[in-house]
């Protein structure tokens, strides 16, 4: 490892772009709006930043990026003209999906994969070819009508064909040889084939993956050359240029060029990772990451590990997506989710959103509905002084107003009697979903929140963080350091990492140990070479974690073990590990069905540069220094709202060792830590607030 | 009695937030339950398709709490809770007697408020501080109950043929695994561990429910809870209340027609609804319908024909689509909707006939609800959707003597819609299933799927066209035997308001020689030998409004997609398609003529 090694984050958001650099233990952030094109901004936030950290571009050595280029080519429904060769029979796989309607109570709704298809059926064509397990071909792969095919794709101005036949992922052999035609007759076009994009059986899944890959592949590597460019032109010519992945780990630019489908929860998935760090320089080992912003919350769970989704749950903008990604629960929560009566006087907050723009009602802007922000702002959480530095402006007579209009005149009941008890009321139920989705996340699977501690983050995470671990009945939270640029922070810690995997799917008795053997070192060998290609040492510096998916004979999702190779009595152990995660997850177990080895996986990844944290000033116990005013603010519920004169502090001047009694607000650039009666906050060395009852 | 949605709201006496936080925990544990059967099940008529049911119930069977999976599934727990209750009394049974802390129950009996008996509902009373408090409970399509045929059962004598029937059966009594019961399940159904491990999947997501609740009482004490639970029932029936005053008072009939009984090929059955608008008030009358048949063709009314009825008003009045609003899972929307069937009737059958086949009555019955709506409401309805699936049970005997079993739910498609053409290829009205993926099927079954794709040239024509069916073909690489539980095969579904009717679906089975043969829309342990075919041709859905004020883009870009002909665009929309694009002077010329 290289002394002081310099790396900058730029995570981008659909408003604004955070940067943070990093040069040993000092820290520097910076934020700016986002461009339409969003290279731009990017590569001026980095520049920016070196500049007022007074470092010269030359010096960085790596600069990590989130981004949602290819994110919102799915959601917008954007992205490259793409075409698709499929088999014989099978041209309306994507269209039909798992003919399942999307709302169950409805005769009105859209399917989005047939109303927005991400492929046309006009350029989805099929060939003769036919692949049938173990992986025979049963029919050869007619290669004229590939050609045909590909030439009527391009004549019609297709710029991405996904190569997607059934079985491919048992034998690789038609979906190679057509993509190699393609690329010798039309080398401009760009190709992706399903074995190359994830190896799983389930076809509707799998070439919905695929159809991602290639429609977002064009426009993803094109912005990515610019933004390489770019960072060329302003002198990072020296720097590594890394993209987080949904899995968590990064990827090299060449990589995520290929298969940008991994890059889809980049955002949220360097979040986690920022949560993960601000646990672990506070010796936290299982954390509960809450991130929340102005349209949703992300929650994420990690019992000492990062977690990972199941496939089968895997989707972007309603479309399949079965690449590897980290389990986070995004819930229709944020600070512009709107609180409303329904016709039959049920109170609901969200999944109406004001969202930043028009914005909660106190910003002015249009939208009079009253928003979970505009309830903060009558409790006298958020200061209209200090609310983003004071550069935006907000009314809170307009939340006043908002909050009066539609809550306490539409209802005669006590909990929505006055501005006060309504805009707690509003709290109350914002914080139950977000417990109910807590709790789905741990207590279904095992894991005793108690045992948690709750990081928040995030524009509006902080103001609700300690609401949220009271109702969690959690005692210790985590506030870190500017929580409003907490994805980015995320970014430096992330490790290179690609995932691969293939579909066995074999009884475990008829498993032969040398294939399982050779196919885990033939994973092990892909992951190598991609690691080697971005100039890795594997042999120094690299790790595999190899793992298999298990399943009884017969059942529909595979519960995930770590593999520990064929030595000794290796089928009993697969069992043992199986069946213990079996009754851990179903509380049952069968001792006497086949146990079937679904899929193989390997992630190989290379150790990252130590991120070590920040050190802030310390000084005595006594906050009083950083305090700058003191005003009557509303906790407790609406059924017994109770008033405390509350003391607000200014972030940028605590110490490490500065203990702060609640209830108190500590107020920065971008975020409002509200501290309950009864808890207590502690500054960090790190800067991180620790806040506990 | 009629009653108005603001008399309904004052009902309530647990303020808005309460309810809020409470009918959050109630849904979520009841979807966990759920969420657990469907992970760990066997069959893939559970994990695939989800053909199961979760809730809480009170002692008295009362619901507390629904999980949301298939709508065929939805209120079905309350009838058969109610079903065990009636089972003590005929036996004598003092309830508080039978009723132990650690006893597990199953029930399937069709004439005791089961859907069919296939759905085996598991039932476990909660204790707390030695009395008890409620049920939980999961119900699930099993895969075989030893019926006449294996999956499935169309032509059967009475009730006594559809295989192994429970009534309040205890499969564990005090915590004591019942050893005698699990054996008899063993040996008298077809694929036994798939059977037992699916059984065993439903106890342990039971048991989840129980601890998950039992942690809930402790939160917020049990009376609370039903409070909560009673007020989110009155929640619920104001919600529907206050869509059905929307819609003008009046009575709006309807008639349709199933192909057969699957015995008696020539002898269709009328099926017949009388909607009956009054206030906030819905009756809906099916005793015009058919009388009951002497085969396995009758539908439960508990069991089905009730739940399917709530389903369709509840999609069109609280479309989702349409409403944002929290809607709880819970029976109180069906409070206002009153379901009558003449007993004797195909919707009402009387033991001992059987009602193990059931699917596509509810499917036309849905679909005439639906129509019968749109005298009233044509905004919120459609054309006629397929309305049917086939339901087919695949099967054989492997080289150790052992049956494999495959039930398969093939879909149909949606009409045309008031702002928007019919959902394509997607599972029929009244259900809501998954279909399994065709590399899964041929990794588990000797089969080969020869294609399966959408159905061209045959949705309903219209402004807005119907949804296209879809086309299966089926290779049997060894001797199988199937059982089809399918209609629709003579009627295909309706136009509206100048919109086409969409043809009928078509099942064939193709020989190696060449040679077709024609099936009807069910048979019963019909056999294919290997290498022979099996083609399913399902129903596309029907139009919606004059085909002529189709925008000629839309049609052409049917065209592009392969949808339609030339002449198709020509003759049903008036479209003339030239050269690569639309000629918009013929097209005026051949609209206006």
């Amino acid at each position: 490892m290289t002394e002081s090694t310099i790396r900058i984050g730029a995570d981008v958001g659909g408003t604004n772009t955070d940067i943070i650099l990093v040069d040993g233990t000092e820290e520097h952030t910076y934020k700016l709006p986002t461009t339409d094109d969003p290279s731009k901004s990017t590569a001026d936030g980095v520049l920016e930043v070196c500049e007022r950290a007074g470092i010269a571009p030359e010096k960085v050595d790596s600069v990590l990026h989130g981004t949602t280029v290819g994110t919102n080519a799915v959601i917008e429904h954007e992205g490259a003209k793409t075409g698709m060769i499929t088999t014989e029979g099978f041209r309306d796989t994507i269209h039909i999906g798992r003919h399942r309607k999307s709302h169950t109570f409805s005769v009105q709704h859209e399917i989005k994969h047939q109303s927005d298809p991400l492929v046309d059926r006009r350029y989805r064509k099929t060939v003769n070819e036919r692949i049938y397990p173990p992986g025979k071909v049963v029919e050869p792969l007619d290669e004229s009508e590939v050609r045909e095919a590909a030439a009527e794709l391009v004549d019609e101005g297709v710029e991405s064909i996904a190569v997607c036949y059934l079985h491919s992922y048992l034998n690789t052999a038609h979906e190679d040889r057509t993509k190699e035609i393609i690329q010798e007759e039309f080398p401009d076009v760009f190709v992706s084939t399903s074995n190359e994009v994830v190896a799983q059986f389930r076809e509707y899944e799998r070439f919905s993956t695929t159809a991602i890959n290639a429609r977002i592949a064009p426009v993803m590597s094109s912005y990515l050359d610019r933004l390489q460019e770019r960072l060329d032109d302003y002198g990072f010519e020296g720097a590594d240029v890394l993209i987080m992945q949904s899995n968590g780990g990064v990827a090299s630019i060449r990589e995520a060029s290929q298969r940008p489908v991994t890059t889809l929860l980049s955002g949220p998935a360097a979040g986690v990772l920022s949560g993960q760090y601000t646990g672990k320089s506070s010796d936290e080992e299982k954390i509960i990451t809450f991130d929340m912003g102005g349209t949703s919350a992300d929650i994420s769970v990690l019992p000492g590990r990062l977690l990972e989704r199941d496939p089968r749950d895997s989707e972007i903008g309603e479309y399949p997506a079965i690449t590897p990604m980290l389990d986070i629960e995004a819930i229709g929560s944020g600070g512009g989710s709107i609180a409303w009566f329904d016709g039959a006087q049920g109170f609901n907050v969200g999944p109406k959103s004001a969202g930043a723009n028009p914005g909660p009602a106190c910003y002015g802007r249009g939208n009079d509905e009253p928003t979970i922000a505009d309830a903060q702002v009558v409790l006298g959480r958020i200061d209209p002084e200090t609310f983003l530095g004071g550069e935006l402006d907000i009314d809170p007579n307009l939340s006043e107003q908002a909050i009066q209009d539609k809550l306490v005149d539409a209802v005669d009941q006590e909990r929505f009697s006055t501005v006060e008890k309504a805009a707690l009321s509003v709290l109350d139920v914002a914080n139950s979903n977000m417990y109910q989705s807590v709790r789905e996340q741990t207590m279904q699977r095992g894991y005793d929140p108690r045992e948690y501690s709750l990081v928040g983050f995030g524009g509006a995470g902080p103001m609700h963080t300690v609401d949220l671990a009271e109702e969690l009945d959690i005692s210790k939270v985590l506030i870190p350091p500017s929580p409003g640029i907490g994805s980015a922070r995320g970014l430096m810690t992330g490790d290179i990492q690609y995932d691969n995997q293939v579909t066995l799917s074999k009884r475990l008795e008829n498993v032969d140990g040398d294939e399982l053997e050779d196919r885990i070192e033939s994973l092990t060998q892909r992951g190598a070479e991609q690691l080697r290609s971005d100039g890795i040492d594997v042999e120094e510096d690299a790790i595999f974690r190899k793992s298999i998916d298990c399943l009884y004979e017969g059942q529909g999702y595979e519960l995930n073990i770590e593999y520990t190779g064929t030595d000794g009595d290796w089928r009993s152990r697969i069992r043992d590990q199986f069946e213990e995660k079996h009754k851990q997850e179903y509380g049952h177990y069968f001792e006497n069905d086949p146990v079937e080895v679904l899929n193989l996986r390997v992630a190989a990844s290379a150790n990252s540069v130590e991120y070590d944290p920040v050190e802030i000033e310390s000084g005595s116990e006594d906050p009083s220094h950083a305090e700058t005013k003191s005003h009557p603010v509303s906790f407790g519920t609406s059924l017994e709202p109770e008033e405390y004169e509350t003391p607000r502090y200014d972030r940028e001047d605590l110490r490490a060792g500065n203990r702060i009694e609640g209830p108190a607000i500590v107020d920065e650039f971008d975020s409002t830590v509200v501290i309950n009666p009864e808890w207590e906050a502690e500054v960090l060395p790190s800067g991180a607030l620790r806040i506990t009852r | 009695m009629t009653m108005d949605a603001e008399e309904v709201i004052q009902e309530r006496k647990i303020d808005p937030v309460t309810l809020q936080v409470i009918g959050g925990e109630l849904d979520t544990i009841a979807q966990e339950m759920g969420h657990k059967l469907i992970r760990s099940a066997y069959s893939s008529i559970i994990r695939e398709s989800e053909d199961i049911g979760s809730g809480i119930l009170t002692a008295e069977g009362k619901q507390i709490a629904e999980g949301d999976f298939t709508p065929m599934q939805v209120g079905t727990l309350i009838a058969s809770v109610e079903g065990m209750f009636e089972t003590f009394e005929e036996r004598g049974q003092n309830p508080d007697e039978v009723i132990n802390e650690g006893d597990v129950f199953i029930h399937n009996h069709p004439h005791y408020g089961a859907a069919h008996s296939p759905d085996i509902a598991v039932i476990t009373p909660v204790f707390y501080e030695g009395e008890h408090i409620a049920w939980t409970a999961t119900n699930a399509h099993h895969l075989d109950i030893g019926a006449a045929t294996p999956g499935l059962a169309v032509d059967l004598e009475d009730v006594y043929a559809e295989g192994t029937l429970f009534k309040a059966t205890k499969v564990y009594d005090q915590g004591e695994r019942v050893d005698e019961i699990w054996n008899l399940i063993e040996e008298n159904v077809r694929t036994p561990r798939v059977v037992l491990g699916d059984l065993q999947a439903q106890i342990s997501s039971c048991e989840v429910g129980k601890e998950r609740f039992l942690g809930l009482v402790e939160d917020e004490g049990y009376d609370q809870i039903l409070q909560a639970s009673e007020d989110l029932m009155h929640y619920g029936e104001s919600l529907m209340r206050k869509e059905i005053e929307k819609v003008p008072d009046g009575t709006y009939h309807e008639t349709g027609y199933l192909d057969d009984d699957g015995r008696n090929r020539d002898e269709r059955l009328k099926v017949d609804v009388e909607l009956t608008v009054d206030g906030g008030d819905l009756t809906i009358d099916l005793s015009g319908s058919n009388d009951e048949v002497m085969t396995g063709y009758n539908v439960p009314f508990r069991g089905s024909a009730e739940p399917a009825s709530y389903f369709i008003v509840r999609a069109i009045l609280t479309d989702t689509a349409t409403h944002d609003e929290y809607i709880p899972q819970n029976s109180g929307t069906f409070e206002p909707i009153n379901v009558e069937a003449r007993e004797g009737s195909l919707f009402n059958p009387s033991m001992p006939r059987s009602a193990f086949a059931r699917i596509n009555q509810v499917d036309l019955l849905g679909d005439l609800i639906l129509k019968a709506f749109s005298n009233a409401i044509p905004e919120k309805t459609s054309a006629g959707s397929g309305p049917h699936c086939y339901f087919i049970s695949y099967s054989g005997v492997d080289e150790n003597d052992e049956y494999w079993v495959y039930i398969e739910v093939n879909e149909s498609a949606y009409g045309g819609r008031p702002e928007s053409d019919g959902l394509d290829a997607v599972d029929a009205l009244v259900h809501n299933t998954q279909n399994r993926p065709v590399e899964d099927i041929e990794l588990s079954h000797p089969l080969r799927i020869e294609h399966y794709r959408l159905r061209e040239e045959t949705a309903g024509a219209g402004e807005h066209r119907g949804g296209h069916g879809h086309e299966r073909m089926v290779k049997f690489l060894s001797d199988s035997t199937i059982t089809i539980e399918g209609d629709g095969n003579k009627y295909g579904s309706w136009g509206y308001d100048g919109g086409k009717r969409a043809p009928s679906g078509e099942l064939k089975h193709i020989k190696p020689d060449g040679e077709e043969i024609t099936l009807p829309s069910k048979v019963s342990g019909y056999k294919f030998e290997s290498g022979d075919k099996f083609s399913i041709k399902s129903i596309s859905g029907g139009g919606y409004g004059d085909p002529h004020d189709r925008p000629e883009q839309k049609v052409y870009d049917d065209y592009r997609d392969g949808y339609i002909t030339k002449e198709t665009a020509r003759e049903e929309y008036g479209v003339v398609i030239e050269d690569g694009g639309v000629d918009t002077e013929a097209t005026q010329r051949l609209r206006n003529s």
